[in-house]
């Protein structure tokens, strides 16, 4: 049990979340210069106002927060787990003085999923938004891919010791290089690369499908930072299903596959090690469960006759899939074609997928094919123990950015992450139903937005109860940082509120 | 005035002769897809976005409200659309004839309707956003108070380096 907080706890963790506020403040500089460019002179208030609002709670913090003491394990955990929720109400609002939200829950309820790059809103009408708002829509989105606290890492922390424990607390442990700091830039470079990359793909498709080329580029800007993240925000409201296109959907799978990859494999091709593609755990993993999860949605579609063609069946059933698996998140299809036409098979096949997820240490959410190669790897072994005399030795290997044996420690993580997961998926299905809701929707609606995935069934909307708002934003949290900054802090809560 | 007589009786025309085809909305096309699947529908809403042209065709996307849908139509037919939904206007309010695909064999399985007619029942008009000034006030105090604050705080680093 965690020993009761004392003042300089709290000081250490009011600091390095007083620095993650700062750089969300900071942050909203880009859409603010956006809605000055475009003349959004009432946009532009809008953001001057959460900007300075941002930045006196960040400066108030870190003020209240000098501390000389080193920070451990845990700070960096609690840090990671308040510095979320402390943004995310200061990021919403922006989103509320623009007039397109309800309640100051559903702006909360928008930003987190930005962060969290699952994608599902509670936004009023869209199709009307200004290019500020949806700038920063995006950008929340982009930067909730790589991390507020690898933004906040690479600019504003500069202590080694508790940079490093802030990173893990945000559910991430690969070390691209030994220098957390250096990791941190790694990942900004492989974005910004890719982010010019995908843009420009994203531009050029756009003229050709006849959007004029200004907004095909600011199209191509938005719908690249919510691929690459696997966000799945987009600028109008029929999400990817606007463009009424092949070659621009094409175009965001490869982006939003390649963004479902851990950063490592990113780091290792660009180093030369390209084969590690092929044998690394995770791109297997990926490959076999989206290849049988294809197989069975397809023949559930198939069955039901819901497709006209192959053609069909690759733009509706193949992208509605894929797009989940990498949790991605946008859609070709309404939200309600899922419950109306989809049927049982097809949507069970979404649902494994979608709580599967993409890569570790990628912008990708979900159990992560890292866990699913390691329990499978684990059942292998234990069946082959089983099958053969008790005195047999078996040495379990697999590939991960090397040559590694499958040891026991390992695979109790894995299966307690997996079971965390289920629990809280299991927890929305459950509050979706109480909610009235039938338990396939409810189902549905949880596995999205515990896999931080962003697709819908067409639960998520403004009208829903505040209670559902209140656990999607807690699985979505939960979620995204993989549960031990979410278990820290609620700990850091009970031990703060005991008596002694 | 006979311009501004007939625009006004335009939408009471549009009903009167929509008898021949459902008037429906994004949300029983979607409900109901099945049973409006291939059939002549009426879908009334606002031009959003912008449209897009591919060869002799375009695409528009028409929202009732609840949901925007994809209109596939000739050339011709788009351009009666002048002034599209977007942040700084209201777009033309446009009914549209024409047959409903719940998934389109011609558009890669799309939910579309491929127009046979548009007609503009009322133009559209720019918005303007004037700026409010209590969040203008609300934004000078907060970054004045942020940058005493953060002034505050680089004192405070100083402090600490040296000592």
């Amino acid at each position: 049990m965690v020993s009761k907080p004392r003042a300089d706890d709290f000081r250490l963790i009011a600091y390095y979340t007083g620095k993650v506020t700062v750089g969300v403040g900071i942050l909203m500089l880009a859409p603010f210069a956006t809605a000055l460019l475009c003349g959004e002179w009432s946009v532009a208030v809008d953001f001057a106002v959460g900007l300075g609002a941002a930045l006196v709670l960040g400066y108030g913090l870190c003020l209240l927060g000098v501390c000389r003491r080193e920070p451990t394990w845990l700070h960096g955990m609690v840090t990671a787990g308040f510095s979320w929720l402390v943004v995310m109400a200061v990021a919403a609002l922006p989103y509320r003085l623009s007039g397109h939200y309800l309640s100051y829950l559903d702006c909360m309820f928008d930003v987190m999923s930005g962060f969290t790059t699952t994608g599902l809103v509670l936004i009023q009408d869209l199709d009307h938004v200004s290019i500020g708002l949806n700038m920063w829509r995006h950008l929340l989105t982009f930067v909730g891919g790589q991390g507020i606290i690898v933004l906040a890492l690479t600019f504003l922390v500069k202590d080694a010791a508790g940079g490093y424990k802030l990173y893990v607390g945000e559910g991430k442990d690969e070390r691209l290089f030994p220098s957390v700091f250096h990791t941190a830039k790694a990942i900004w470079k492989i974005s910004l690369v890719y982010l010019a990359v995908g843009t420009a793909a994203l531009w050029i498709s756009g003229i050709a499908i006849g959007l004029a080329p200004g907004s095909a580029f600011l199209h191509g800007l938005w719908v690249y930072m919510a691929a690459w993240s696997t966000g799945g925000f987009a600028p109008m409201s029929q999400n990817i299903l606007y463009y009424h296109s092949t070659l621009y959907e094409a175009v965001t799978i490869v982006f939003f596959v390649i963004g479902s990859f851990n950063f490592a494999l990113h780091h290792a091709v660009w180093t030369g090690n390209r084969k590690e593609v092929y044998r690394n755990i995770e791109t297997v993993s990926f490959a076999t469960t989206l290849t049988v999860l294809t197989v069975v949605t397809c023949y559930g579609l198939m069955k039901l006759g819901v497709y006209p063609g192959a053609v069909a069946l690759f733009r509706k059933g193949f992208y509605q899939l894929v797009s989940g698996h990498t949790t991605t998140g946008f859609m070709t299809i309404y939200a309600r074609q899922f419950a109306r036409e989809w049927g049982d098979t097809a949507l069970l096949a979404m649902i494994v997928a979608m709580l599967f997820g993409g890569s570790a240490c990628s912008t990708a959410g979900g159990f992560k094919g890292l866990r699913i190669g390691i329990l499978a790897k684990a059942m292998v072994q234990e069946t082959r123990k089983m099958l053969k005399p008790a005195s047999a030795v078996f040495v379990q290997r697999f590939h991960y950015h090397g040559e590694r044996t499958l040891g026991e420690q390992q695979v109790r993580s894995a299966a307690l992450i997996v079971i965390l997961y289920v629990a809280i998926f299991a927890l929305a299905t459950l509050v979706g139903c109480l909610c009235g809701y039938p338990v396939l929707d409810a189902a549905f609606e949880s596995a999205s937005v515990t896999g931080n995935v962003g697709l819908s069934i067409g639960v998520t909307v403004a009208s829903m109860p505040a209670a559902l708002k209140l656990t999607y934003i807690f699985n979505m949290w939960a979620g995204r940082l993989e549960f031990m900054a979410v278990l820290a802090t609620a700990g850091f809560l009970v031990a703060a509120l005991r008596r002694r | 005035m006979r311009r501004r007589v007939f625009s006004a009786l335009l939408p009471l025309l549009c009903i009167l002769t929509g008898v021949a085809s459902a008037q429906v909305s994004s949300v029983e096309l979607i409900e109901k897809a099945a049973e409006f699947d291939g059939r002549e529908v009426e879908f009334r809403g606002e031009a959003i976005g912008e449209p897009m042209r591919r060869g002799d065709h375009a695409w528009i996307n028409v929202n009732d409200g609840a949901n925007a849908v994809g209109i596939w139509a000739d050339g011709g037919a788009a351009a009666a659309v002048r002034l599209y939904g977007s942040y700084r206007a209201r777009g033309d309010a446009v009914l549209v004839r024409g047959v409903f695909h719940r998934s389109c064999p011609e558009h890669g399985g799309d939910f579309d309707i491929h127009a046979s007619g548009i007609t503009v029942i009322a133009p559209g008009t720019a918005v303007d956003h004037p700026v409010r000034i209590p969040p203008l006030i609300a934004a000078v105090l907060l970054l004045a108070a942020a940058l005493a604050l953060h002034l505050l705080w680089r004192r405070r680093e100083a402090f600490r380096g040296r000592s």
